[in-house]
């Protein structure tokens, strides 16, 4: 066990750390500026970048808004489906047994190619993105989720059985809680899926939303408004995945990879 | 060879039974006359496609398919060397790691447009976003297999005087190279998304670009048959991926569901997309 002082040190100097990552990546940006003096259109200062973010602030909000409505809700879609269909199969091994190679083929397929055939079923609203969104975010949850309920201890399915009458009840409280390690971290990996999913579909076609933006900007040549939008998203992806984690921490605080949690990260083994 | 095939048929007979009856709804569902103003392409116009246009759906393939392999190559080279350098120096990787795994989380097809404006409407910057991609799915595996050496192996690798190269040749490379195929199995896949989302952007050529364009056409069979040898593709890549583990780790024997549960834990290891 380590102290509470101990983790908190590699907390202050992971966070040193990651600043001084930051502070390099922007030294480099100038040194490039510096040594080639690319067009401003093309490759903008680091300056420019934060200027053209505070003259958009506004539609960069509503547009993170928008793509963060379409990923949260696409998230939610895929979560509640690949729960379902897990639990599903798995009390139903003949299904299972019908099913799981099918989902083992799926999801090794680009799933991705799909966003414009549905863009054309759906629209070119928010819906065509929410179920792209969860499209490719399903199958990491599906497959956990499976994974999940399948991976018990004998011995503690044996005590289980003795102690918990009903199919139900002894999901409830047995196979969902051991299975919520899995759940989870196929979860984290979802988000990341779904953010990819919305912003791929706005690439597509969209009126709005952050991945519009990116287009637009592009299309305009303003290369400063286009890197502000990409840093927005890929701050709002980190945010959305940190919070799924803090649920993994406050749900299972008992799980093995929480306890080891601080220990690993500061031996950089990751996740 | 015969009872190989014979188990083969008996775990996946059912599934494409049933693959096999949903065809067939769709293709009669196809042909009622509610649906079929809907303009929903049934699979005879898509297996019609495939066979009209199949010299097209060849050619733009080998274009993706070659975006897709040299950007998933210079990954696995490029996440390799870095997972032995972060090995090697753990202070390096106690430095980079936070930045490491934002860049794993942060969504890397987004700078695809920017790649494009840089650098044209090329192959060049479709290779660039399936290396990057695919890059760190390699790199964090490759470094969680490296760091796996149990305590017993190296007790026994310092009873045999292993040291430097040789040690990482006979010991940590051998012992590392499930984690490192199964992060490879997981970056294939990204890769062909990264290619492909990449000509969704901005293309004239390559499987993305004719589904884009097929798309805009509401050319609905192209599309289809577009998309299934896309989907053909990837699962071709990713089989030639585990054929290598078959042949490169012959006794790490992975049963089906370890191969599941390893499957989850590579994908928390690789990070999004």
């Amino acid at each position: 066990m380590r102290s509470k002082r101990v983790m908190a040190d590699r907390g202050i100097a992971n966070f040193l750390y990651s600043l001084a990552g930051v502070a390099g990546f922007v030294a480099l940006w100038y040194a490039v500026e510096w040594l080639w003096h690319p067009p401003e259109f093309l490759f903008p200062t680091p300056s420019a970048v934060f200027q053209s973010t505070k003259d958009n602030a506004a539609s960069l909000i509503y547009n993170s808004w928008i793509t963060g409505y379409e990923v949260l809700l696409g998230f939610l879609l895929a979560c509640v489906t690949g729960v379902g269909v897990a639990i599903l199969i798995h009390l139903w091994p003949r299904l299972g047994k019908l099913l799981w190679p099918a989902v083992l083929f799926a999801q090794i397929t680009p799933q991705i190619a799909f966003a414009p055939l549905l863009i054309m079923w759906f629209g070119i609203g928010l819906v065509s993105k929410i179920v792209i969104a969860a499209l490719i975010a399903f199958f990491p949850i599906l497959v956990n989720t499976y994974v999940g309920l399948q991976a018990i201890d004998e011995a503690a399915e044996d005590l289980a059985r003795c102690m918990l009458a009903g199919r139900f009840r002894y999901l409830l409280e047995f196979e969902l809680p051991n299975a919520l390690p899995h759940i989870l971290s196929g979860m984290k990996i979802a988000m990341t899926y779904a953010v990819v999913g919305a912003v791929v579909a706005e690439f597509i076609s969209s009126n709005n939303g952050l991945g519009n933006m990116i287009l637009v900007a592009n299309g305009a040549l303003d290369a400063a408004s286009c890197i502000s939008s990409v840093i927005l998203l890929s701050l709002m992806g980190g945010a959305l995945f940190g919070t799924v984690a803090v649920f993994e921490r406050l749900l299972i605080p008992w799980h093995i990879s929480q306890r080891r949690q601080t220990v690993r990260s500061s031996e950089a083994v990751g996740n | 060879m015969l009872r190989r095939a014979r188990a083969l048929w008996n775990s996946n007979g059912r599934s494409l039974g049933a693959v096999l009856v949903i065809l067939l709804l769709w293709e009669l569902a196809c042909r009622l006359p509610p649906i079929q103003s809907l303009g929903l392409p049934s699979p005879e116009a898509t297996a019609n496609g495939l066979i009209a246009r199949w010299q097209i759906l060849v050619s733009h393939g080998a274009i993706t398919g070659y975006e897709t392999l040299v950007g998933f190559l210079v990954a696995l080279a490029g996440g390799l060397s870095g997972a032995v350098v972060l090995s090697l120096s753990p202070r390096l990787a106690a430095a980079l790691w936070p930045t490491i795994l934002f860049l794993q989380i942060m969504p890397k097809v987004a700078i695809a447009p920017l790649l494009l404006l840089w650098l044209g409407f090329g192959l060049l910057p479709k290779v660039i976003i399936a290396f990057l991609i695919s890059f760190f799915p390699i790199l964090a595996n490759a470094y969680a297999g490296l760091q796996s050496v149990d305590e017993e192996t190296n007790e026994l690798a310092r009873s045999m005087h292993a040291a430097g190269v040789r040690y990482f040749l006979y010991f940590t490379l051998p012992q590392a190279l499930p984690r490192i195929l199964s992060g490879a199995r997981i970056a294939i896949t990204f890769a062909v998304v990264g290619a492909v989302v990449a000509e969704f952007i901005g293309a004239d050529k390559g499987l993305g670009y004719l589904v884009i364009l097929s798309a805009r056409n509401l050319d609905m069979g192209l599309m289809l048959a577009a998309i299934f040898t896309l989907t053909c593709l990837g699962v071709g890549l990713y089989g030639l991926v585990s054929l290598a583990e078959h042949y490169l780790i012959p006794w790490h024997i992975s049963r089906r569901r370890a191969e599941m549960r390893d499957l989850s834990e590579t994908r928390a290891t690789a990070g999004g997309l």
